[in-house]
């Protein structure tokens, strides 16, 4: 009996490892598109607001991420990142533009921001493209796995 | 402690403002890559054990600017930074121009943050000086760099105010308002000088009109204020005001009468002094 139990336990929890496989493509989506409107709003406030950047992230009013906003205007970067669901190579770039993001004139600024933009822009583009198959792909495998499972060790 | 000097306090570098924090007399803190960070005040010049690299200069203008360098475009293209409370940092660096026209500074190797003072009754013998003609004559007052003209005509501003007076500022760097913001005055913050003075003489409609640091630029707005018979008190560069005279523009100025009273400032430590004069300078006043 309790055999039967830990197998059931088992193979739903492979079942709902997909599951959760699948819920952190959808957030990394959402991630993209906040850190994406985050980008656009500060370049647009940098050029033609000439706010400085504490001015600019608090002008910010997406209600997605405020953590993260908040973080990333007290310059903790690396702990506002890391409450985004994506890759570390991402966070990596990401990390890189926020730290430096500020310090030059306001055409290096501008460039920067927009290079920014179109790497997240492409990124977003791909995973929109692939996000519903990558999702059913994640809980498909769960199931199957958690399934065989069941039935290879009964 | 003055509102500048806390403003850099907080603003600083850890090692640069523990190294201000035991001196609040400063007047200046010049920064130049490879070379000890010197610290200047009224009566003596530090140099401190603190070498400058590229990396304490660029986390100093981070810092000061907020991490927003980018939003002094306009004056780093005239080589400074104006920051809150009237603090001035002189910058220099790699130019990147285009039609001879400077688009942008990189690199950046020298900082001289300038400290405002308020020095209180420190304009008070130019104020008498004016009230001796009754307000109706314009002032030049000139020195050297540094040696505390825009404090002077910063309190002259705020006696003249005071006392009634309806002034016009013209403040392209933000350094003459610092602390001034209460009075009864029409100030003018950031305007371009040659914008600002043609205005303030239309629509402020000023008693006086009171800018820092004339240049040739600003000669022919200067003469339109002359033509309708508004003072003005403005400072220049110079030791010697013979030499200020000849300079292109200024000479129309003095012709034109714009400035039938000067004064040269002296300083030796904290004591300040005028020696005035009146256009021709056949003879003092």
């Amino acid at each position: 009996m309790l055999r039967i139990i830990g197998l059931c336990m088992l193979s739903v929890s492979f079942a709902a490892g997909g599951f959760v496989i699948g819920e952190h493509i959808k957030k990394r989506h959402l991630d993209t598109l906040y850190l994406l409107s985050l980008i656009k709003h500060l370049k647009r406030e940098i050029c033609y607001g000439r706010n400085t950047l504490t001015v600019c992230y608090s002008l910010y009013k997406d209600g997605r991420n405020q953590r993260c906003t908040k973080l990333l205007a007290e310059r903790s970067f690396q702990n506002a990142l890391s409450l985004l669901h994506l890759p570390s190579s991402q966070k990596e770039r990401l990390l890189l533009f926020f730290t430096l993001l500020g310090s030059e004139d306001l055409q290096t600024e501008e460039s920067r921001c927009e290079n920014t933009i179109l790497f997240l822009e492409e990124e977003e583009r791909e995973l929109r493209r692939t996000l519903k198959d990558r999702i059913k792909i994640a809980q498909t495998v769960g199931i199957c796995i958690g399934g065989s499972l069941l039935l290879l060790l009964l | 402690m003055s509102d500048a000097y806390a403003f850099l306090l907080s603003h600083l570098p850890s090692v640069l403002s523990y190294l201000i924090s035991d001196h609040k007399d400063l007047e200046e803190l010049r920064m130049s890559i490879g070379s000890e960070v010197v610290l200047v005040s009224a009566s003596k010049r530090i140099r401190s054990p603190i070498i400058c690299t590229q990396a304490l200069l660029d986390d100093t203008v981070s810092q000061l600017t907020d991490y927003s360098f980018y939003s002094h475009e306009d004056t780093v293209k005239d080589g400074y930074l104006s920051l809150p409370h009237g603090i001035r940092v002189g910058i220099c660096g790699r130019a990147i121009c285009e039609n001879g026209k400077i688009c942008a500074i990189r690199n950046l190797s020298f900082l001289n943050i300038r400290i405002p003072r308020q020095v209180c009754g420190m304009a008070r013998p130019l104020y008498e000086k004016m009230r001796e003609h009754c307000f109706s004559k314009g002032l030049l007052l000139y020195s050297l760099p540094g040696v505390g003209k825009t404090t002077a005509l910063k309190d002259l501003a705020a006696t003249l105010s005071q006392n009634g007076l309806s002034i016009a500022v013209i403040d392209q760097r933000g350094e003459l308002s610092a602390g001034l913001l209460n009075l009864h005055a029409a100030i003018y913050r950031y305007y371009p000088k040659k914008e600002a003075i043609t205005m303030a003489i239309k629509t402020a409609t000023p008693q006086l009109l009171i800018l820092d640091e004339i240049s040739a630029e600003e000669c022919s707005a200067l003469l339109s204020a002359a033509s309708g018979g508004i003072p003005v008190i403005a400072t220049a560069h110079g030791k010697d005001i013979v030499e200020i005279v000849k300079r292109p523009g200024f000479t129309e100025l003095f012709e034109h009468g714009l400035f039938p009273l000067t004064a040269r400032l002296d300083r030796s430590g904290d004591r300040i002094s005028y020696h005035f004069s009146a256009y021709p300078f056949l003879k003092g006043v």
